[in-house]
């Protein structure tokens, strides 16, 4: 990236994505020219077509090791925007298609992906239920199982929110489900790299992300329970590659780049784990030894995903004076006119706040003085920023923060 | 989350200088203080002037709730008022502004709200008269 001011560019937006690992970038080199393998895994009884379809395979495995999976459920994609319409439309139309039942529960703080795609089953006669998140982001198990009706054809839960880092208690919710006929759609896009997942917990479809496991971008994978088998609707139409439910020609070395970081990700995933949050608890205390900082996610967390509400400032001029540190901001801000994040404000958080929200998220090559380098500017910048505002004057001057911004926000800020 | 707004060269100059960022305060002979906008509405300005016998602004200082564009107006009117009389900065508009820091349409909204409190500080000066 291009370098702010002559200060060292930091990255802390692994969730947004991460770089390709090199040794997941040099398996895909060997997939592209004449003396690699090049051939169409399609293309069965010659060399070429056969060395593909066996690296396709070899992939194939690699990803489903990931969640314990059958390799005969995992269907590529382009990414988990595709997993997730695939999932969530392809289960709930062909169970209306069938009579089966046209109820979908979700939450309001998912992936637009999964809103997105309700949205349009809502527009072709579905009913859906989003839960509400409590203050912490979190959604209590109970509330899934309160939502249930006979007619209930699909449950659709994200592993981690990628914008809090909230956990959802996959397994716990797997197992209440199991006596019912629901199917169980997991978004683990956030979770993979982390998380330990097992589809044998009774999750039928899992949606996965290369990019953000150090994969490469336009690829991801959807398993689909194989046993018994799981019947959706395709959302494409073509040739009978991968079941027939996602035709077009496969492109193999964006696979082996996604099999290779999974194969990766299998063999450090504790280690990332607890190496990132023990850094990640670190930027958290540092943060939060500044005055005025509101964690927004205050449940158990994945440990790569810290986001926090500054009082007292500006979203998009903070994030101004923190150029040259790869965040995400809580706003859509490229308009005069901010939105604040739908998590947020699904979680209670006053647009104010919601819009001086910042996504801190850490990868595989954050270290130590890397965290440290980043409290040092965002305490000189919030100072300089405060110094300027008229919020920070006035709560300086004994205002509560609810008045400050309005609604529930003195009971998010705590 | 999404992308950042592109800032141009003299939005960010103002931004880093922050001329006349801080605490208005009592400062000279007489002094106005103004404010304008709500948390609510996304930018909030108060500015504070003082002038001498003569009318002439002496000093210009602000505290704002605002994006990049509304701080680097702040800056640049504590940059340009001064030495001005209080009936020529008074006439002042949002649109100069967005001139000077080379900010699109779409940026005025928050120009016209330091514009409100610029004049509002200059009447509350007049009202000492």
């Amino acid at each position: 990236m291009k370098p702010s001011a002559g200060r060292r560019p930091i990255y802390m937006d692994h969730a947004a994505t991460t770089p390709v690992d090199p040794l997941a970038a040099q398996a895909m080199a060997g997939c592209l020219t004449a003396d690699g393998v090049f051939g169409n895994p399609a293309s069965a009884g010659h060399a070429w077509g056969d060395a593909a379809a066996f690296r396709v395979d070899s992939a194939r495995r690699q990803v489903a090791a990931l969640a314990n999976a059958d390799p005969a459920g995992v269907i590529w994609t382009s990414g988990a925007t595709e997993s997730i319409n695939l999932a969530v439309l392809g289960v709930v139309r062909f169970a209306m298609a069938r009579g089966r039942g046209r109820h979908v529960i979700t939450a309001r703080t998912e992936h637009s992906a999964t809103l997105a795609a309700c949205a349009q089953l809502e527009r072709e006669g579905a009913r859906v239920t989003y839960l509400v998140p409590g203050t912490d982001g979190a959604i209590p198990v109970q509330a899934v199982l309160d939502a249930l009706r006979d007619d209930t054809v699909l449950v659709s839960l994200m592993h981690v929110n990628n914008e809090t880092g909230v956990l959802h208690p996959v397994r716990e919710t797997a197992a209440h489900l199991a006596e019912h006929p629901a199917v169980f759609h997991v978004d683990a896009a956030q979770s993979a790299a982390f998380l330990s997942l097992d589809v044998g917990w009774g999750v039928d479809l899992l949606s996965l992300s290369s990019h953000k496991f150090y994969g490469p971008k336009g690829v991801g994978a959807l398993y689909v329970r194989h046993r018994p088998r799981l019947r959706l609707q395709p959302l494409m139409f073509g040739g009978d590659q991968e079941q027939g439910m996602r035709p077009g020609t496969l492109a193999v070395h964006q696979l082996v780049g996604m099999g290779e970081a999974a194969a990766l990700v299998l063999q450090r995933r504790d280690a990332d784990r607890w190496r990132l949050d023990g850094l990640t608890r670190r930027l958290e205390q540092g943060l939060l030894d500044l005055e005025g900082v509101v964690i927004n996610g205050r449940a158990e967390r994945a440990p790569h995903i810290l986001n926090v509400s500054f009082i007292g400032v500006h979203g998009e001029s903070l994030a101004l004076a923190l150029e040259g540190i790869g965040l995400s901001l809580g706003s859509a801000c490229t308009s005069a006119s901010a939105t604040a994040s739908h998590v947020l404000r699904a979680m209670g958080v006053a647009d104010g706040l919601a819009l001086a929200s910042f996504r801190f998220s850490l990868g595989r090559w954050t270290r130590e003085e890397d965290v440290d380098e980043v409290l040092a500017r965002v305490a000189t910048a919030l100072a300089e920023q405060r110094r300027r505002t008229t919020v920070w004057a006035d709560y300086r001057s004994g205002t509560p923060v609810a008045d400050l911004y309005g609604t529930d926000a003195g009971e998010a800020a705590g | 989350m999404t992308g950042r707004a592109a800032w141009s060269a003299e939005v960010r100059r103002h931004f880093r200088l922050a001329r006349g960022a801080g605490e208005p305060g009592p400062g000279g002979q007489r002094f106005g203080h103004g404010a304008a906008g709500a948390v609510s509405w996304g930018t909030q300005v108060r500015i504070g002037v003082t002038l001498d016998q003569a009318g002439h602004i002496v000093d210009l200082s602000w505290r704002c709730y605002g994006c990049p564009a509304t701080q680097a107006a702040c800056s640049w009117l504590a940059a340009t008022v001064p030495r001005m009389h209080r009936e020529q900065a008074a006439a002042v508009t949002a649109t100069a502004m967005a001139e000077a820091l080379a900010l699109p349409a779409e940026r005025l909204g928050p120009l016209i709200v330091v514009e409100d409190a610029l004049r509002d500080a200059l009447q509350s000066a007049g009202m000492n008269d």
